[in-house]
């Protein structure tokens, strides 16, 4: 099938250009860079951008920075060109936060981990995709330019509704940082979906910090497939830090987000799925922050 | 509303003017006349039919525009045989375990396999099942595909290069 007409396309070398580029064409532009969710957007024409302003080729300090994978600070920054593949195969997000790896590793299929970035499926924000619930449970901070210069923007606050984020049409998203956990950390993640690599039905991700007894400290629990976004389940992070056990967390997570039915799922099913998935999740958090070390489940 | 596009295919360098909409799959198939790779699903990048190799990684030739490709070596399943009888190991592989029934999936299959193996030459069957994920096929039931693809690997895994 046919994309809708393009007029115009510009690789930019240099961030700047790209920002003048979005500045000067407003709502009628739209930033590429894996393409994995614009394009089929616009073969169907949900969207229809007349120019495109692609991020594949930045090069030089710009280039860099939107690569990058490092730890500085008890950070581990991922730049937003960071293609899920690069998560699967890195080493460092192996040894530093393999939650990372492993959800990447449950995008899409092979090939759309090869070309499909971090930053597109974030600032893509389908409600229904594998990095919103992480990036809420572990507090990540996403980075966003604008001509104006950069802001940092909490996970909590950047997805606004589905496919909507707190960004302006004339900002560019330009990476992610996850705080490393300290000892004593599970992360754990899951996803249901209708087929392997698919979008959530549901999904969650539960963070948890236990004290040397193996009590949980602190806790985080966070859902995705729900609308309007992915979202903190507030109620069940507060069960288990009160020392109750996952299948309560689960329970209560199902009681305080509301549900829908789709033509991935009814209401009811999906309700069932998020309580198992934030059981499973805590579960399994619970049993590697015991384990001692920064242990991840997924 | 068109570009200019500099694209090394199957090792031949392809200078050419066109639409900014054109996919990479139609590039293929409609300019330059390489009808291996196929279209499928055509919308959503689920069936895997059009998968590629750009600059040796797979990805799905629809869920790319041709433009995108400036600069990039791109491989199809026509530049894929290098060996003697004009196969590679995966095809041959493919041919040997009956892997295609109607064959309409068989060119995205090898092009995933291509650079799964390159990535995992040593791959457990639970892996190659995940590594075909993205490329359907409805005639087979996937049991020949993974075999011929275990079979490639033993065939050229590091392990089988040292005993020759």
């Amino acid at each position: 099938m046919y994309p809708a007409p393009i007029d115009d396309y510009f690789a930019p070398a240099h961030l700047d250009e790209a920002l003048t580029l979005v500045e000067r064409y407003g709502d009628d532009a739209k930033v590429i860079a894996g393409g994995q969710s614009l394009l089929p957007m616009i073969k169907l024409r949900f969207v229809r951008p007349t120019c495109l302003v692609d991020l594949t080729r930045l090069s030089g300090d710009d280039g860099e920075q939107l690569r990058r994978l490092r730890v500085v600070d008890g950070l581990l920054e991922v730049g937003a060109l960071v293609r899920h593949a690069d998560l699967v195969d890195g080493a460092l997000t192996a040894e530093r936060l393999p939650i990372l790896a492993a959800v990447a590793r449950g995008v899409a299929d092979l090939q759309v981990r090869n070309r499909g970035t971090i930053g597109g499926s974030l600032a893509h924000a389908d409600h229904a995709a594998d990095y919103p619930p992480v990036v809420l449970a572990l507090r990540a901070v996403l980075e966003v330019r604008g001509s104006g210069g950069s802001r940092t923007v909490p996970a909590g606050e950047f997805f606004v509704g589905p496919l909507q984020t707190v960004m302006g049409t004339r900002e560019i998203l330009t990476g992610v940082r996850f705080p490393l956990p300290p000892k004593g950390t599970g992360i754990a993640y899951v996803k249901h979906s209708a087929v392997a690599g698919d979008f959530a039905i549901a999904n969650a991700c539960t963070y948890v910090e236990t004290d040397p007894d193996g009590r949980v400290t602190t806790a985080r629990v966070a859902v995705g497939g729900v609308l309007p976004r992915a979202t903190l389940a507030l109620n069940a992070a507060e069960l288990l830090m009160s020392g109750a056990g996952p299948e309560a967390a689960g329970q209560a997570a199902v009681e305080e987000v509301r549900t829908f039915g789709d033509t991935r799922a009814s209401g009811e099913y999906r309700a069932v799925l998020i309580g198992a998935a934030v059981a499973q999740t805590a579960r399994e958090a619970i049993a590697a922050a015991r384990k001692g070390g920064s242990g991840h489940a997924a | 509303m068109q570009r200019e596009l500099v694209v090394m295919v199957n090792g031949t360098r392809h200078e050419l003017v066109v639409p900014i909409r054109l996919l990479l799959v139609d590039l293929l198939r409609d300019t330059l006349g390489l009808t291996g790779t196929h279209i499928g699903c055509s919308v959503e990048g689920r069936c895997g039919a059009c998968t590629v190799l750009v600059d040796g990684e797979s990805m799905k030739s629809c869920l790319m525009l041709a433009v995108q490709t400036n600069g990039r070596n791109v491989t199809t399943v026509e530049g894929l045989g290098t060996g003697p009888d004009g196969l590679a190991p995966i095809q041959i592989a493919f041919r040997e375990k009956h892997a295609l029934q109607c064959g309409y999936c068989t060119p995205g299959m090898l092009m995933t396999a291509t650079d799964f193996l390159s990535r995992n030459p040593e791959p457990s069957e639970g892996e190659i099942r995940e590594a075909i994920v993205g490329n359907l096929c409805r005639c087979t039931g996937y049991f020949h595909i993974v075999e011929a693809i275990h079979e490639a690997a033993e065939k050229t895994s590091p392990a089988a290069e040292r005993e020759r």
